[in-house]
């Protein structure tokens, strides 16, 4: 029964990034569901590996270097890794959208903001020019546009940061997708804009039952706005699971460091001062645990080897001291 | 709007002193200009001749203005000094025949330079890209008038497809629009694959993917439309180097163009008519290239309400 | 990284190009095989032989001696252009950006002006005034290419002259024209160098072009232009005479532009 409600299944997904012999492994056996109507958030430093797995479920990679190695990415009862390029653009802005961290520069600078959201749905489905745009003023209505019948014939430079973004936003939900994936949507706003837009999140959710990926550095934006949450580290999973149960009671150190570096609203900073040391490149990844080298509970097997996922109270942990923990309150 | 008053007012401007230097000519060579339009040989009563019958003799102020009102009001640039014809009307044909080659030269190497240009840069580092780049490289190197030579010596004495030389039939046109064009067609596919690979770098490249737009559309449009910017410019500044290349390939074709009117004009010392091919051919010049710039302007709505 | 080495390896091409080209005008008494201006009217548009490796012109002259000879024209003519070019549009462009105002209005109008007449009509406007030959060729072409370098200076010198060392230099009391060409114009030097290099290029081509009008140097002297001027009535009986000119025009052009866009590449000079 629950299946059906299961709108994204991602498991054991590996990407890598290829330059020359080198390998850099970007994301490492990452496994997620989204069901309808829920928000999961992934949450991480920079270069954790949030946004690659992002641009590898929407097959988005291709003018990198990097491309996925492993795993399965099923969408809707579709195996997204086995579709044609043909196929997924017609599934890309149609069932699954994306609202990028760059509102700035990811509105093409020589097109209408009318014109760009009239070509989506004109693309995806078969309706009229005319069409298209009085549908595109609906939807500036929709993310709370002033003046929308103006703004449609105004260019990307004429409009502020959060206008933009908002009209990223209509642009996802143009086709009513299934899924919208937000790649740090709010981090390149100001602190006022950023909560009505997170508030604009939580409305769509609510009104379309839309599933929503949450990609974000902030764990304040996790416990405002998600139902569930993955924790990434390097390109592995940290911790999953529930974000009222994680947030209540974090097992994984990295998660802790997380929850004592919430950022205060006015602040935009995404490298964390409260644990030492900065994450490694993924083309030098430490033996072992990958966050051995900033945990301060490490031990000698967290520098040897890879701790193994388990399940307790509800969320899934990749660390042996959280284990031991768990295995001693029993 | 105030960036046309702007430009067109600028381009009046610039108009007005390209004028005077072409106007100057006569004054400029050393010596008695009257003596420089008589040519050698010419007793001292005909030169006087001369200068009263065109006006030598009066101030520089007033023959500016009467070349100048003549020219605006009448089309009349005053008479050949070889053979006493009207120059305007002769002119008039010229340049059109000198319009029709430049705007062939330039569609062909914008129908090819650009499309391959796209190829190069979507396709980077694969043959085609390799060739392509070759090819330009070589093309901006090779003077047009050696073109032309290899141009007659291939199509014309070997195949015998094209005719050398001559004008009237569009097969006269196709050895000199290649002749002419090929430079341009280098520039301009080098410049389109350059500035394409920066927009497919953009962040709005990706949106355009990610909004599941079909690939011919993410080239084509979002991409091209705004590598266009560039190019636009290019192809201005290039049609510029057309109109002097129009020079050498009309002597090497023997078309009947400007250009080698021009050239004929000055080794036959035949002032008024170089003043008069002169004048035209950098009001044209000058004319385009304010034609570009608002053409920029229009491709980039961001400079607009700048 | 691939394209890395093979743009690498063009700017190689091209240096060495222009290498060899430099050689051969500066070591060509010792090469030639021939006086370059020495008739043979007996032996006229002869075909390649022993004696006249590629053969003789429609004067008998010997096509090699006067290709190799011609490099010395063309890089002379070349090299006084872009001395033209570089000197001139260094001056105006520095005066001109340092000063400002309605200094660096004026001069910069002129030089609009001067941009309003493509390269070739400007050195036809000079063969006019001047009668045809090598020196209104020169002046033609060198006064076409100030602009750019003028340009190209004021931009440099206004962006530079704003940082903090040279107001630095400034509160110390030197005095403003020192400050020009001991601090801002030294900073200048690379797109000046990126620039007087492709102008080598385009001095090249348009100094032959004018030969090739007839409109160049003196006749006789070995100059490409001309030469392939010359040769154009042989074009269906002896091909080889279009050739060579030819060929030795569009390599040192192509030596210099190989260079230039390497020399841009490395010392990351944008162009305008």
């Amino acid at each position: 029964m629950e299946d059906k409600n299961i709108v994204l299944e991602v498991e054991h997904l590996k990407t890598s990034f290829f330059y020359g012999k080198k390998e850099g492994k970007a994301v490492d056996d990452i496994s997620f569901k989204v069901k309808k109507g829920e928000i999961l958030g992934i949450v991480g430093e920079s270069g954790s590996g949030k946004s690659v797995t992002a641009m590898s479920v929407m097959k988005l990679l291709g003018n990198t270097k990097g491309r996925v190695v492993g795993g399965s990415i099923n969408f809707m009862g579709r195996d997204l890794l086995a579709v044609s390029d043909k196929e997924m653009r017609q599934i890309r802005g149609k069932h699954i959208a994306m609202v990028f961290q760059e509102p700035m520069t990811s509105l093409n600078p020589v097109l209408t903001v009318g014109e760009q959201i009239a070509e989506t749905i004109v693309v995806h489905e078969k309706v009229s020019k005319k069409e298209a745009l009085a549908r595109a003023k609906e939807l500036l209505d929709t993310v709370q546009i002033p003046l929308a019948e103006k703004r449609l014939g105004e260019y990307p430079h004429e409009l502020s940061g959060g206008m933009r973004q908002r009209v990223m936003i209509a642009m996802g939900l143009c086709c009513n997708p299934d899924l919208i994936i937000a790649d740090e949507p709010t981090t390149a706003l100001d602190v006022t804009i950023q909560m009505q837009i997170l508030e604009l999140f939580k409305k769509l959710r609510e009104q379309y039952e839309l599933s929503i990926i949450l990609i974000t550095h902030d764990m304040g934006v996790i416990a405002e706005m998600t139902d569930r949450v993955m924790v990434m580290y390097a390109g592995c999973m940290a911790e999953y699971g529930d974000t009222a149960t994680i947030l209540k009671n974090p097992r994984h150190p990295y998660t802790k460091a997380l929850m004592k570096a919430i950022p205060r609203l006015d602040e935009k900073q995404e490298y964390l001062d409260a644990i030492p040391g900065v994450i490694p490149s993924i083309f030098n990844l430490p033996e072992g645990c990958r966050f051995h080298p900033r945990c301060r509970l490490a031990t000698e097997r967290c520098r040897k080897e890879r701790p193994d996922a388990f399940t307790v109270d509800g969320r899934t942990v990749c660390c042996f001291k959280a284990f031991e923990e768990v295995k001693e309150s029993l | 709007m105030r960036y046309l008053v702007r430009k067109i007012l600028s381009l009046v401007v610039v108009l007005f002193f390209a004028s005077i230097i072409c106007f100057l000519i006569i004054h400029f060579i050393p010596g008695d200009p009257a003596q420089a339009m008589a040519g050698p040989g010419v007793s001292a009563e005909d030169v006087e001749k001369i200068r009263v019958s065109m006006g030598l003799d009066r101030p520089l102020v007033e023959q500016y203005i009467t070349w100048m009102g003549d020219i605006i009001t009448k089309g009349d640039f005053g008479e050949s000094l070889i053979n006493q014809e009207a120059i305007g009307p002769l002119m008039a044909e010229r340049f059109a025949n000198t319009l029709i080659l430049s705007f062939c030269g330039i569609f062909f190497a914008i129908i090819i330079g650009i499309p391959f240009g796209i190829v190069s840069a979507i396709k980077q580092n694969s043959f085609i890209d390799l060739a392509t780049m070759g090819f330009s490289i070589l093309g901006v190197s090779m003077p047009i008038f050696w073109i032309s030579l290899i141009l007659i010596l291939i199509f014309s004495v070997n195949l015998g497809i094209f005719p050398a030389t001559g004008s009237g039939t569009v097969m006269h046109l196709v050895l000199p629009t290649i002749a002419i064009g090929l430079n341009s067609l280098a520039v301009i596919a080098r410049m389109t694959r350059s500035s394409m690979l920066e927009v497919l770098r953009q962040d709005y490249i990706r949106t355009a993917d990610a909004k599941g737009m079909p690939y011919s559309t993410v080239i084509l449009k979002h991409a091209l439309k705004n590598a266009m910017i560039p190019i636009i410019t290019t192809i201005g500044i290039q049609f510029g180097y057309l109109l002097g290349g129009a020079v050498l390939t009309e002597t090497v074709f023997v078309y009947p163009g400007i250009g080698r009117l021009l050239v004929n004009s000055i080794t036959r010392r035949d002032y008024t008519t170089i003043q008069g091919c002169m004048l035209v051919i950098t009001g044209l010049f000058v004319i385009l290239n304010t034609i570009i710039d608002l053409l920029y302007h229009y491709f980039d709505p961001r400079i607009k309400k700048a | 990284m691939f394209k890395n080495i093979i743009h690498n390896k063009m700017t190689v091409v091209g240096f060495s190009i222009v290498i060899v080209i430099v050689a051969i005008g500066i070591l060509s008494p010792f090469i030639i095989t021939a006086d370059p201006m020495e008739m043979d009217l007996y032996n006229v548009a002869a075909p390649a032989s022993d004696e006249h490796i590629w053969g003789t012109d429609e004067l008998g002259r010997d096509i090699f001696s006067r290709v190799i000879s011609g490099a010395r024209t063309s890089l002379v003519i070349a090299i006084v252009v872009v001395g033209i070019g570089t000197v001139l549009g260094t001056l105006i462009g520095a005066v001109s950006g340092y000063l400002g105002g309605l200094t660096d209005s004026l001069l910069m109008k002129v030089m609009d002006i001067l941009m309003a007449f493509p390269t070739i009509l400007l050195a036809l406007f000079f063969v006019t005034i001047f009668d045809p030959g090598l020196y209104s060729a020169i002046i033609g072409v060198g006064l076409s290419s100030v602009p750019r370098f003028a340009r190209l200076v004021r931009g440099s010198v206004m962006s530079i002259k704003e940082k903090e060392y040279v107001e630095a230099q400034r509160s110390a009391g030197e005095r403003k024209i020192s400050i020009l060409f001991r601090h801002i114009l030294p900073n200048c030097i690379g797109p000046i160098i990126v620039q007087a290099t492709l102008t080598m290029g385009n001095s090249i081509i348009t100094v032959a072009g004018l030969g090739f009008l007839g409109l160049g140097v003196d006749p006789g002297v070995p100059e490409w232009g001309a030469m392939l001027s010359d040769a154009r009535s042989y074009l269906a009986s002896k091909p080889a005479i279009c050739i060579y000119p030819g060929a030795a025009i569009a390599l040192a052009v192509l030596g210099f532009n190989l260079l230039g866009d390497g020399l841009r590449d490395a010392l990351d000079v944008r162009q305008e």
